[in-house]
């Protein structure tokens, strides 16, 4: 029997029974398409997400407190605080790093008149717009003697200084951070989104400020340095100086023992890595699953209907098909029914992802729609496989039939 | 003296299943030359059935010699006994077995399918067989939009497609009325005039008659083998 034939027959076949088979690729369906539409989603967020980590530099490292080594087990909650300003003199005299900045951050209540509002308060100093260069829109930003002096003063983002003071520049104007009233020296102009913050709603002031007469601290939450060359030389450089300032000792350099933790962004490309590939596992098992289920639908319909057509192979094989080719038949059947199951789910799949990723973009900035191209051949690739291995059994059980008894069938 | 198409020699047949063995056909031997027109007559559990699915290559023998056009094919396997049936075998059934809701057209061209005709091809010689039997207005009919008699000549020229060296007919008539039987069977007998080689199985004697050679069964063995008596055409009783 001619290929072309096998097909056109398995076509002929399969429309006759038009809305069973319909029903049975079903499970088909909805597998292929969610696995499209996850993994599209997927890609979506994982672009998103390393758009947001990229803007913060390749050459930026951030030194943390930390217990053990954050990148080994669960994180520990009982995280001692254990930077200072101190810490930082020692980077200053360091040629591996161009500038150094702290970071020492809360959620307060900040307010203005009537006006009153949670923001994210950043204490922090003038080296931190070295650090990530951002416009001002009225002022200036804080310097070093804003610092050195706790001076009580205020650089606003844009949307909190719209919100507070509404369009005109605030500048020279009074405010209050908690109960400790402020002076604003300066706005940002539109900053967006980094690492999921909304640097519009922040307000910064002097880190020294923050710490004693808003937090009561000494300590702060991170240092953020620029390296200068190879930055994985700089990273190392960092350990050692903190290990130096904290008095640690550590010949081998195992990050069990610090206090701290350094990293930059190719570090946090690499955790978003193996989160992805996590996610992507995740996804696939309940695709896998999903695809076994229809399989068993697709097997359970090719039973029925080798059952239902057991004279037309009983005269089939009397007419000379062999085993070989009543086998082939069923087996072009079920591969079929799959491959159109699998063909329309990545068009639903796709579709729908056309409109997530639509209504993405909408809601979050710098959500890109992906339609991966690869998850499509995929889905092809695995229908056919699911229908070859949910096929063969009905398609042996055809192919065994004795053609006398098949033909008595009643 | 020309070759048998089918010669049979001391031909048996033992069913087995499990520790029961119930033989149906005892040492049958016969011969049928190219271009007969055979009768198998017998009652039901003669055994003419298992005879008849041995010649037609859907059955093995349990034991004797089965030579086709002058080859032995006892021994076949099963794969060579498919291409048996489709190069050199063509069945007419007493229950018609059409494909349902498939086009006269498409039901008759089935066979050359498997003998790998390409598609215009099998067309052409459908039209060709089914003009033989009178049924070329039927063309693009579904099979179950047809009467009885039609079916099976449907069936008849289903088994003429191919040219195949011998037809079987499995009570081509038990499932007709008279008429459309008696037409069936002039049928059979044109295309025996026409040199067609034709095995027709039935238990019906008036049937059998049409035949020109009569071979009766029971118990498994041939008890009587009546060549060259007059024939009956026209119609019978039932």
């Amino acid at each position: 029997m001619l290929f072309s034939d096998m097909v056109e027959g398995s076509f002929t076949a399969l429309r006759r029974n038009k809305s069973r088979s319909g029903l049975t690729i079903l499970g088909i369906v909805i597998g292929i398409a969610s696995v499209i539409l996850m993994l599209s989603i997927g890609q979506s967020a994982e672009g998103l997400i390393l758009n947001q980590v990229s803007d913060l530099g390749s050459d930026i490292v951030f030194i943390e407190p930390a217990a053990g080594d954050p990148t080994k087990g669960p994180p520990n909650p009982f995280i001692e605080q254990s930077l200072t300003l101190d810490d930082m003199d020692a980077f200053e005299s360091s040629t591996y790093f161009d500038a150094v900045s702290a970071t020492l951050t809360s959620s307060l209540t900040v307010s203005h008149n009537e006006e009153s509002q949670f923001a994210s308060v950043l204490g922090t100093d003038g080296i931190y717009l070295d650090v990530f260069p951002a416009d001002l829109l009225y002022g200036r930003y804080l310097d070093d003697d804003d610092v050195d002096s706790y001076a009580r003063v205020a650089v606003l983002g844009m949307t909190i200084a719209e919100d507070l003071f509404g369009d005109q520049d605030p500048t020279g104007m009074k405010m209050k951070i908690g109960d400790v009233s402020v002076r604003v020296i300066g706005v940002m102009d539109e900053q967006g989104s980094r690492f999921f913050q909304n640097l519009d709603e922040q307000i910064a002031i002097p880190v020294t400020t923050m710490q004693r007469d808003i937090m009561g601290l000494d300590t702060v939450n991170y240092f953020t340095l620029i390296s200068v060359g190879d930055i994985e030389v700089a990273k190392e450089e960092a350990r050692w100086i903190m290990r130096d300032e904290h008095n640690i000792d550590n010949p081998n350099g195992e990050a069990e023992f610090d206090d701290f933790f350094v990293s930059s962004q190719s570090d946090a490309v690499e955790i978003i890595g193996v989160v992805g590939s996590v996610l992507t596992l995740l996804l696939s098992s309940i695709a896998a699953i999903s695809l076994i289920v229809g399989g068993i639908g697709i097997m359970n319909m090719m039973l029925m209907s080798v059952t239902e057509r057991t004279r037309e192979i009983g005269l089939r094989k009397a007419l000379g098909a062999t085993r070989k080719e009543i086998l082939m038949q069923f087996l072009v059947e079920a591969v079929l029914l799959t491959l159109v199951g699998g063909l329309t789910g990545v068009i639903i799949g796709v579709l729908i992802s056309l409109l997530v990723g639509l209504a993405g973009s909408q809601v979050l900035d710098g959500w890109d729609v992906a339609i991966p191209v690869s998850a499509i051949v995929l889905a092809v690739f695995v229908s056919t496989i699911v229908g070859v291995v949910f096929g063969v059994y009905p398609a042996r059980k055809a192919a065994k039939l004795d053609p006398i008894e098949a033909l008595r069938y009643e | 003296m020309a070759v048998p198409l089918i010669k049979l020699e001391n031909i048996t047949k033992t069913y087995v299943n499990g520790d029961v063995e119930t033989p149906v056909l005892h040492g049958v031997s016969l011969d049928i030359m190219p271009g007969e027109f055979v009768a198998i007559m017998g009652p039901s559990g003669s055994g003419k059935s298992t005879l008849m699915n041995i010649l037609g290559f859907l059955d093995y023998s349990s034991s004797g010699k089965y030579e086709f056009e002058g080859g032995d094919v006892s021994k076949l396997s099963d794969d060579d006994l498919a291409l048996m049936r489709r190069n050199k075998v063509g069945f007419v059934f007493q229950s018609f077995n059409l494909l349902p809701r498939t086009t006269v057209l498409e039901n008759v061209a089935l066979p050359l399918l498997y003998m790998q005709v390409p598609k215009a091809a099998r067309e052409t010689e459908a039209r060709k067989v089914l003009a033989a039997v009178g049924l070329e207005h039927r063309l693009m009919h579904l099979s179950n939009q047809l009467s009885g008699g039609e079916r099976q000549r449907v069936a008849i020229s289903r088994a003429l497609a191919g040219e195949p060296s011998i037809i079987f007919a499995d009570e081509p008539t038990g499932n007709l009325d008279s008429k459309s039987g008696i037409d069936v069977l002039n049928l059979f007998q044109r295309l025996h005039e026409e040199g067609n080689t034709i095995v027709m199985i039935t238990h019906e004697l008036e049937a059998a008659e049409f035949a020109e050679r009569i071979i009766s069964v029971r118990d498994g063995r041939i008890i009587s083998d009546s060549k060259g008596h007059k024939r009956r055409t026209g119609s019978f009783s039932k």
